[in-house]
């Protein structure tokens, strides 16, 4: 073969080989940007690339006067990078005096084997400054969320705390987390392969942070603090374990203050610093101090006398009691409304009553006596009641039981709300009908009671409470909650009787000490023993007093209830009434709610009292606390 | 076996005798090469700044981006600064006008609580308001008359 022709072939061949190779890149290089393009690019961003969360603002709660409750605001933590740090002591000692730590402790963080350590998490905003102006390298700030109650514990119990994380562990903070949370959003940094962010190449990418929906409440943080004070004054004049107060717009269901505390038990007491001052000084302090719940409260001033706190938890709707006789209600709207008795039907009222294996007394021993309906329950004769009910029968008071909503949940759905015990036609027993109708056979709440005074206030209809008027979304636009459902549970008639009744128990009976000045107080007081746990029977000495009523009685504007555990004296028309006078006293003047007196004047010119519509309004009540 | 006399004593002639030389084919005359060149000047010249202008108005349009994305960026920062600024000092006025402050305040300034409240009466507003009683005699307010 002559060379000329071998160069030939060999050229062919390395032709060909070169084409099969250029074929074989060209596959490869299809096989790679069309088929497995997005592994590699995966591959390459997870080696330049590290996707942050960042955290949602969480929405904030206000009062029904926009006032804030509980917020969120940014503060900046300290953090180190000790790979970084050449000197960790000379650092220690720059810093100590800034985040007010000692230096050997920070010397021994700066020199842990580790890319991230924290020094001191949500630091004032000076401080932040102050480490800005070190310019050390190594110690970075990093923002963090910080929830505060800018109004110190008030209303702990019913907006609840959250954690460290972020979310809400109890209360309205817990009930609400998906709306108030927010959807957090990411962040993708660029960084060297050994994890160092490249300066300039933050936020690359990424999806926004979603702020939070806040809510706004029915609650008036002023009715709240003047409940809270006449609340807690009861409880250690009283020397309660604790009590309740709600309050309610009597129309709307709005509840204007919802109050739970307990009297401190040594070495618990949550520490006041008394005075306004405190406030400036907490905010200002180097690290401001944080709950066990890992909320921080800044505001410290005394919310409350010293001997009491806020509830552990939002008793009056997780905490069931026996009603007593504020349980009456239900007697008397049902004899009244079956035509069973009329209010002045009288009664012959032995001194007690035997019924199955019981004997029933009424709280002061007498001989018999006659006693027209409305002294029985102005005097509040457990006896007579019995006597009433059992004329009325098991079936109308277990019915009107359930049409005033006890043993049903209120419509709230607050973490842990109870909706009560009440007795089944299945768990009546021989001596049910003496027990039911004066409020010992059944558990309820202290919002199960309003609510159903309420409908006596409200003419007759019951609406269904609400705790929030409304949400605001992150742009400041609120949009407002639905109104409360309402429906009759008595009929006018009964419901005027009713009222007339109640108004005589301030009027001349159990609860004068529920009068205001001014105004007519309708209501019923409220002295039950305590169910002993252990044993069949109750714990002897063990009441809870109580007192619930609304005002004016005419034209009924605000109703509440006040519940006080183990007081001293027992009786709910000394202990709990005159807690409901301050507090409606205040309320009534706070929205501008005429005498009676005034409301005769201004009925002809259709004036405020003239027009039986009045509800307690929102953000026009503001200048008082 | 040989080939053919007649061929081969063909091929030399045909190969020493000269091609015959065909004139150019040419449909139209060609144009002087310097009327070419002076007309392809200008269109060079505009293609060229067009060119240039394109390059430079992208390299105008970028850097306007660009300074338009360091102002939004700049702007949100600015936003999420004074947003932080806004909460906390929402919070500080909370903190201020909350109802135990203001409690305390008061009572530092010697404010009491009332002990009556006086609805004031309803007055129609077609009714005039009484004269001011400033204590002084009607003749003192009459102006001095001159002799």
């Amino acid at each position: 073969m002559s060379p000329i022709v071998l160069l030939g072939r060999r050229t062919r061949a390395l032709r060909i080989l070169l084409f099969v190779v250029f074929v074989a890149m060209i596959l490869r290089l299809v096989a790679v940007q069309e088929f497995s393009h997005q592994r590699y690019a995966s591959l390459s961003s997870a080696e330049l690339t590290q996707t942050v969360t960042v955290p949602a603002v969480r929405g904030g709660i206000y009062d029904r006067n926009g006032e804030v409750l509980s917020e969120s605001v940014t503060k900046q933590t300290v953090v180190a990078d000790p790979y970084l740090i050449k000197d960790p002591g000379t650092v220690a000692a720059s810093l100590a005096p800034v985040l007010g730590l000692s230096a050997d402790k920070l010397r021994s963080q700066l020199t842990e084997h580790s890319g991230f350590v924290y020094l001191a998490h949500r630091v004032a905003d000076p401080v932040a400054s102050e480490v800005t102006a070190l310019n050390l390298t190594g110690i970075n700030l990093v923002a963090e969320s910080q929830r505060v109650q800018p109004v110190g514990q008030l209303a702990l119990p019913l907006i609840g705390t959250v954690g460290t994380a972020g979310s809400g562990l109890s209360g309205l903070e817990y009930q609400y987390q998906s709306l108030l949370a927010g959807i957090a959003g990411s962040k993708i940094l660029l960084q060297s392969p050994n994890g160092v962010t490249l300066p300039g190449a933050t936020g690359a990418a990424g999806t926004s942070a979603k702020a939070g929906t806040g809510i706004e409440l029915t609650i008036d943080e002023s009715v709240q603090y003047v409940a809270e004070q006449a609340l807690g004054a009861e409880v250690l004049a009283a020397h309660a374990l604790g009590g309740t107060v709600v309050v309610m717009d009597v129309k709307t269901g709005d509840v204007i203050a919802m109050a739970n505390l307990q009297a401190t038990t040594s070495g618990s007491s949550t520490p006041s610093t008394g005075s306004a001052s405190a406030v400036t000084a907490s905010a200002t302090s180097s690290t401001s101090p944080q709950s066990s719940s890992g909320a921080t409260l800044i505001a410290r001033a005394d919310t409350l006398p010293s001997g009491v706190e806020e509830a552990p938890s939002n008793t009056a709707l997780t905490q069931v009691y026996e009603p007593g006789s504020v349980f009456k209600l239900v007697t008397f709207s049902s004899a009244l409304q079956n035509n069973v008795i009329s209010p002045n039907q009288t009664f012959s009222v032995p001194g007690s009553l035997s019924i199955g294996a019981y004997t029933f007394h009424d709280a002061e021993n007498h001989g018999t006596q006659s006693m027209t309906a409305t002294d029985i329950l102005d005097q509040s004769s457990n006896i007579g009641t019995i006597q009433i009910a059992g004329a009325l029968g098991k079936d109308r008071l277990l019915a009107q039981i359930g049409n005033l909503g006890f043993g049903k949940p209120t419509g709230l759905n607050f973490p842990g709300e109870s909706q009560g015990l009440v007795p089944g036609p299945n768990a009546w027993t021989g001596s049910s009908i003496g027990s039911t109708p004066i409020g010992q056979n059944d558990a309820v709440t202290a919002q199960q009671l309003l609510d159903a005074y309420n409908a006596v206030a409200n003419g007759g209809v019951m609406v269904q409470p609400r705790l929030v008027r409304g949400t605001i979304s992150s742009n400041g636009s609120m949009s407002a909650a639905h109104a409360s459902t309402t429906r009759r549970v008595i009929d006018s008639t009964t419901n005027a009787e009713l009222t007339t009744m109640l108004g005589g128990v301030v009027k001349s009976g159990t609860g004068t000490s529920a009068a205001i000045d001014g105004y007519t107080v309708a209501g019923k007081t409220g002295t039950a023993q305590i169910p002993d746990p252990s044993h069949l029977g109750y714990i002897p000495g063990a009441f809870f007093g109580s007192f619930v009523g609304f005002a004016p009685a005419e034209k009924p504007v605000l109703s509440a209830v006040v519940v006080l555990d183990h007081p001293t004296p027992i009786y709910g028309g000394a202990v709990a009434a005159p807690v409901f006078s301050t507090i409606m006293e205040y309320a009534l003047q706070h929205y501008g709610i005429p005498t009676n007196a005034a409301a005769t004047t201004s009925t002809s010119s259709g004036g405020i009292g003239g027009t039986g519509s009045v509800t307690v309004p929102a953000g026009a009540a503001k200048e008082s606390a | 076996m040989a080939p053919p006399a007649s061929s081969a004593a063909r091929r030399p002639a045909v190969r020493n005798a000269p091609a015959p030389r065909r004139p150019p084919l040419r449909l139209f005359e060609s144009a002087p090469r310097a009327r070419h060149r002076s007309r392809r000047r200008p269109t060079m010249l505009i293609a060229s700044v067009l060119i240039v202008g394109s390059l430079l108005s992208v390299v105008v349009a970028d850097d306007v981006v660009a300074q338009g994305q360091i102002r939004l960026a700049n702007t949100q920062r600015l936003a999420a600064v004074a947003l932080i600024q806004q909460k906390q000092l929402q919070v500080a006025v909370a903190q201020l006008s909350a109802p135990q402050i203001v409690v305390i305040k008061a009572r530092q300034l010697g404010m009491v609580s009332p002990t009556q409240f006086v609805d004031l009466p309803s007055v129609p507003l077609n009714v005039a308001l009484p004269v001011p009683n400033t204590g002084q005699s009607s003749s003192a307010k009459t102006p001095p008359t001159t002799p």
